[in-house]
C-alpha cells in the first residue's frame, strides 16, 4: 500500500500532507504505526498535484517552501478495472 | 449460480421496474456492441467497443437489469491516469445521470483527499455515485479511489452464498472511515455464458438500485443513505482462517498484534459496509419518504 503524500524530491522525501515538514514517523497524519506500513511500497510519480485547487505540476516545479498556507500536494495516480487484485471473466464450467 | 439468483439475493427481482425514465452513466473500457446507448464519450484512440472483457460486462448487465433505463457510457483507457478519468467524470455530469457506475480504482488507499475522490465528492451532487470496492482484500485498507471518497457509495463484494467475499477490498480509509458502504453479490453466471467474479460485476447492481431510487427522489444523497440504512446484516465470522489470515498481511504474525488490528479488520463495517443490498426495502423506503415530502 503506497503512501500518496510521500513526495520524494532529490534527496529530500516530504510529506505532501505536511508540506514542506519530511516525511517520518513524527510527522506522518496517519500516525506511527500506519507511518511504517505506507512506506513499505513506494511508488513515484513525474507529476504531483497541487491541492486544494487541484492544479496539475512536474514534480520539477515543485517549490515546497513557496507553497500558500493550506496547500497539500498528492502524487497523480493511475486507475485500472478491476484495481490491485484483478476481476476475472472466464467461460461456464461444464461441471 | 446465475445473475438471476444474484438479482434475487438484492430483491432487484421484486421490481417491476424497467427503468423507465432512469439515466445511468458508466466509465469504463468501453461499451458491449450489442446493448443501446442513448449517449457516448470516446476518450480513447479506439472504437467505443470493449476489447478488455470488462466494460462491455457492466453495460450489459445494467441493460438486462433495467431495459428502458437510458444508458451513457464514457471509454476511458486501462489503465487511466487520474487527469483522464476527471475529465471523464466531468463528461458525465453533462448528461445528469440519476447514478454513474465506475469498477475502476486505484490502490492507493488514500483519506479522500486526491483529486479524484474530490472530484467524486463534486460529481456526488448531481447523481449517485456507484463505485467497485476493489479486489485487494483481505488485506485492510484496501479500498483505493475514488472508492474511498466521502460521498460515494463504494460497494463489496460478497460470494453467492452471501458471505463476505475474501478478496473484496477491505476499509477502513487512511483516515479511519469506513469502507465499503454496502455489498452485493459477484461470482455469477451472466445469461451470455461467463461467470464475472469482482467487486466490478457487483457495483452494477447497486447503480441499477440507485438509479431507481435516485429517480423517486430527486436527491442522490438520500438515495445513497437509504440504500445504507436498509441493507440486510451479512454475517462475518472471525472462525474464517482465511479472513484472519488477510488480516495480518505480510508481517510476523503474532498474538499480540492480532489483538491490536482484529477489532479494526474484522468490523463488518470494514468488510461489507452496512450489509448486503436489499433494492425493494429501499424503494419501499424512498416511495415512503417521497410521499411525505410532497405532503408538506
Amino acid at each position: 500500500m503506497p503512501c500518496i503524500y510521500r513526495i520524494k524530491l532529490g534527496e529530500r522525501v516530504l510529506c505532501g500532507a505536511r508540506v514542506p515538514l519530511s516525511c517520518g514517523r513524527g510527522t506522518c497524519p496517519f500516525g506511527p504505526q500506519l507511518w511504517e506500513r505506507l512506506i513499505r511500497h513506494d511508488r513515484q510519480s513525474r507529476t504531483i498535484w497541487l491541492m486544494p485547487q487541484m492544479r496539475m505540476v512536474g514534480l520539477e516545479d515543485l517549490d515546497p517552501e513557496g507553497l500558500a498556507p493550506g496547500v497539500y500536494v498528492v502524487k497523480s495516480i493511475v486507475l485500472s478495472a478491476g484495481g490491485r487484485g484483478r476481476c476475472r471473466s472466464g467461460r461456464r464450467s461444464t461441471r | 449460480m446465475s445473475l438471476r439468483q444474484a438479482l434475487d439475493a438484492v430483491r432487484l427481482l421484486d421490481l417491476s421496474d424497467r427503468g423507465e425514465g432512469c439515466r445511468i452513466a458508466v466509465i469504463d473500457t468501453g461499451a458491449a456492441s450489442d446493448a443501446p446507448l442513448s449517449g457516448q464519450a470516446n476518450l480513447t484512440q479506439r472504437s467505443m467497443v470493449d476489447t478488455e472483457g470488462h466494460g462491455e460486462h457492466i453495460h450489459r448487465i445494467i441493460h438486462s437489469i433495467l431495459p428502458e433505463a437510458e444508458l451513457f457510457v464514457v471509454k476511458v483507457p486501462n489503465p487511466v491516469p487520474d487527469h483522464l478519468f476527471i475529465s471523464a467524470m466531468d463528461t458525465v455530469a453533462k448528461w445528469r445521470p440519476h447514478a454513474v457506475n465506475i469498477s475502476m480504482g486505484s490502490e492507493f488507499a488514500t483519506d479522500g483527499g486526491d483529486p479524484v475522490s474530490v472530484y467524486a465528492d463534486k460529481l456526488s451532487s448531481v447523481a449517485v455515485l456507484v463505485c467497485a470496492a476493489g479486489n485487494g482484500g483481505p488485506r485492510p485498507l484496501s479500498v483505493g479511489s475514488p472508492a474511498c471518497s466521502r460521498e460515494s457509495l463504494a460497494v463489496g463484494a460478497v460470494s453467492m452464498k452471501l458471505r463476505p467475499w475474501s478478496s473484496s477490498s477491505r476499509g477502513p480509509t487512511l483516515d479511519g472511515r469506513f469502507k465499503p458502504d454496502i455489498s452485493a453479490p459477484t461470482g455469477y453466471l451472466v445469461p451470455w455464458g461467463l461467470r464475472l467474479v469482482g467487486t466490478s460485476f457487483s457495483a452494477p447492481l447497486a447503480t441499477a438500485a440507485a438509479a431507481l431510487l435516485a429517480r423517486e427522489l430527486e436527491s442522490p444523497f438520500l438515495a445513497r443513505r437509504i440504500l445504507q440504512l436498509t441493507a440486510q446484516p451479512v454475517p462475518v465470522s472471525l472462525l474464517n482462517l482465511a479472513f484472519v489470515r488477510g488480516t495480518m498481511g505480510a508481517s510476523r504474525p503474532s498474538i499480540r498484534r492480532l489483538l491490536k488490528i482484529l477489532s479494526v479488520s474484522t468490523d463488518p463495517r470494514n468488510v461489507v459496509g452496512m450489509g448486503l443490498l436489499d433494492a425493494a426495502k429501499a424503494l419501499e423506503e424512498a416511495s415512503r419518504i417521497s410521499q411525505s415530502l410532497s405532503q408538506r
